[in-house]
């Protein structure tokens, strides 16, 4: 039980956007979308929200339990692989940016929270010395190896992060209520244990996405005077 | 050949027609194309091409009215659609400083299939200071039809290329309009380095029966997709942004996206005119030749 309680309120600090990795600065293209007439109400925005997560399942969040299992088995070559293959199937720069941002503050926490992890200590020094890219999802897997986190919630932490991302940032510049965006990710949530059925047997060579839309969106928000955040 | 191995989306569609079997003769086209620049005449011309039916492509021809140098090359299939266990290999080399413009026929369609699936492994070399622009005519999945389509394209730092492939919806006309009845589209794309390294690589699975392409964010209110890669020098990407901007619109959306590593450009383009997708493609490729080349290209055939 005691050990419950603490993986509980471990997973809670992973996952608070207060947590210091600069979550809470990046939209997910939500000003874009909102200025295209994409999301024009509660519905359209809980669409949005769940394409982001399509988008991400096949990709960064297959990426991420690999590198999880990688670091369980001490594979480091796998976590740079998957790393590698996080950064090259990246379309937008400004998407590639915000990985590299919150991968390297996201290591850096971990050096800080878990200092006896050997991979924890070897990914963030092959960050700085640029041996590697140093992707937000794969920072993430080798910290949630590191705090003995399992897979499940290094996989619940991804999704609810993606979805929280774009709620937020709605928050601040749509007409939608707190209430609203609880409800909305209560629901968008409830779909993650299927999600994760989805990709758990996959591997690298199976990572994909198809959202034409969103990376037209998201093209259009990197070169757009539009924005709530200046990264 | 066996790409189940390494395309799970394949295992479904793994059983042998009963008529001819998957690859066999007849049924495994090869094309291997090398284009060479002849330093004395400033020409480019096919050097070297070796082809196995129904792949087909005949001599290279010079009817580009803005490039008289250059040799332009539409790949054929003698057995019209793609069928059940069709199975296609093409190779193309662009050697130092050569360049070539290569198309197709007609637009590729895939045939409505039962048992198997059909693939398309293309290798695209390009040495130093080369140039190609392949532009193929659209592809249309018909009703069940499994589709793969994997581009792996080697090229030196200082050359060009210009791909482009439009995926069309389906037959939009036909016994009431087959709009994403397909069963499986996957699209691979890697570009990687002389050296052999990974620079971008994209993989794409779309199953409208299992995932609906019409949401917003995936296809949204749109048809049919273009995905176009320019690999050029950094000092020429920003010629082709400045030109092509992204936009939305009702009946068209553009994205334009810098590659990882700089290596290049992405363009996404989305439509309900596949004619209208057509034209935008030219027009960006047109502007990458008149950056790289000097040159515009020349209005496309009325019959085409």
């Amino acid at each position: 039980m005691q050990n419950t309680i603490r993986k509980s309120i471990l997973l809670a600090q992973l996952c608070d956007s207060a947590f210091p990795i600069g979550s809470f600065a990046f939209s997910n293209g939500v000003e874009s979308a909102v200025e295209n007439n994409l999301i024009k109400d509660k519905a359209d925005l809980k669409q949005y929200a769940r394409t982001a997560v399509i988008q991400a399942l096949y990709s960064d969040y297959l990426a991420a339990l690999i590198a999880f299992r990688a670091a369980y088995g001490n594979n480091y070559k796998e976590i740079l692989e998957a790393d590698n293959i996080s950064y090259i199937g990246k379309l937008s720069n400004e998407s590639r940016g915000m990985s590299l941002k919150m991968g390297r503050k996201c290591s850096e926490m971990a050096t800080l929270l878990f200092p006896q992890n050997r991979i924890v200590m070897q990914w963030h020094n092959d960050i700085i010395e640029g041996k590697c890219y140093g992707c937000h999802n794969i920072s993430l897997a080798i910290m949630f190896r590191a705090a003995g986190m399992d897979e499940a919630s290094l996989f619940a932490a991804l999704e609810y992060g993606t979805i929280n991302m774009v709620l937020n940032a709605a928050l601040r510049i749509f007409r939608v209520s707190h209430i609203d965006t609880q409800q909305i990710l209560k629901e968008l949530c409830a779909l993650a244990s299927e999600d994760y059925e989805k990709i758990k047997e996959l591997d690298l060579q199976d990572i994909q996405s198809f959202a034409p839309e969103l990376d037209i969106i998201a093209s259009l928000h990197e070169q757009g005077t539009k924005r709530m955040f200046g990264n | 050949m066996n790409t189940s191995n390494f395309h799970k989306e394949l295992k479904p569609y793994m059983k042998e027609p009963p008529a001819m079997e998957s690859g066999a003769i007849g049924k495994h086209g090869k094309l291997a194309l090398t284009f060479t620049l002849d330093s004395q005449s400033g020409k480019s011309y096919l050097s070297k091409w070796s082809r196995q039916a129904p792949l087909i492509v005949q001599q290279e021809l010079y009817f580009d009215e803005k490039m008289a140098t250059m040799p332009c090359v539409y790949i054929l299939s003698s057995g019209g659609p793609n069928v059940d266990g069709d199975r296609y290999e093409i190779e193309l080399k662009i050697e130092k400083d050569a360049f070539a413009h290569i198309s197709t026929g007609a637009a590729t369609k895939i045939a409505e299939m039962r048992y198997n699936h059909a693939s398309n492994h293309q290798s695209i070399t390009i040495d130093e200071n080369g140039y190609l622009e392949y532009i193929p005519l659209p592809i249309i999945p018909c009703k069940n039809s499994r589709y793969l389509n994997e581009t792996t394209i080697t090229i030196h730092p200082t050359a060009t290329l210009f791909y482009s492939e439009i995926y069309c919806a389906g037959r939009e006309y036909y016994d009431g309009g087959e709009i994403f009845k397909y069963d499986l589209l996957s699209i691979t794309s890697k570009l990687l380095d002389p050296q052999k390294k990974m620079l971008f690589r994209e993989k794409m699975i779309i199953e409208p029966y299992k995932s609906n392409p019409s949401i917003m964010g995936l296809m949204g209110n749109y048809k049919h997709f273009a995905d176009i890669i320019i690999a050029t020098p950094e000092e020429h990407i920003n010629a082709i942004i400045k030109k092509h901007s992204p936009f939305r619109n009702k009946e068209m959306a553009l994205g334009v996206n810098i590659l990882p590593n700089n290596c290049g450009i992405n363009i996404k383009l989305l439509g309900n005119s596949v004619e209208e997708l057509k034209r935008y493609t030219r027009s960006i490729c047109s502007t990458l030749r008149k950056e790289i080349k000097g040159r515009e290209l020349p209005e496309e055939f009325a019959w085409r």
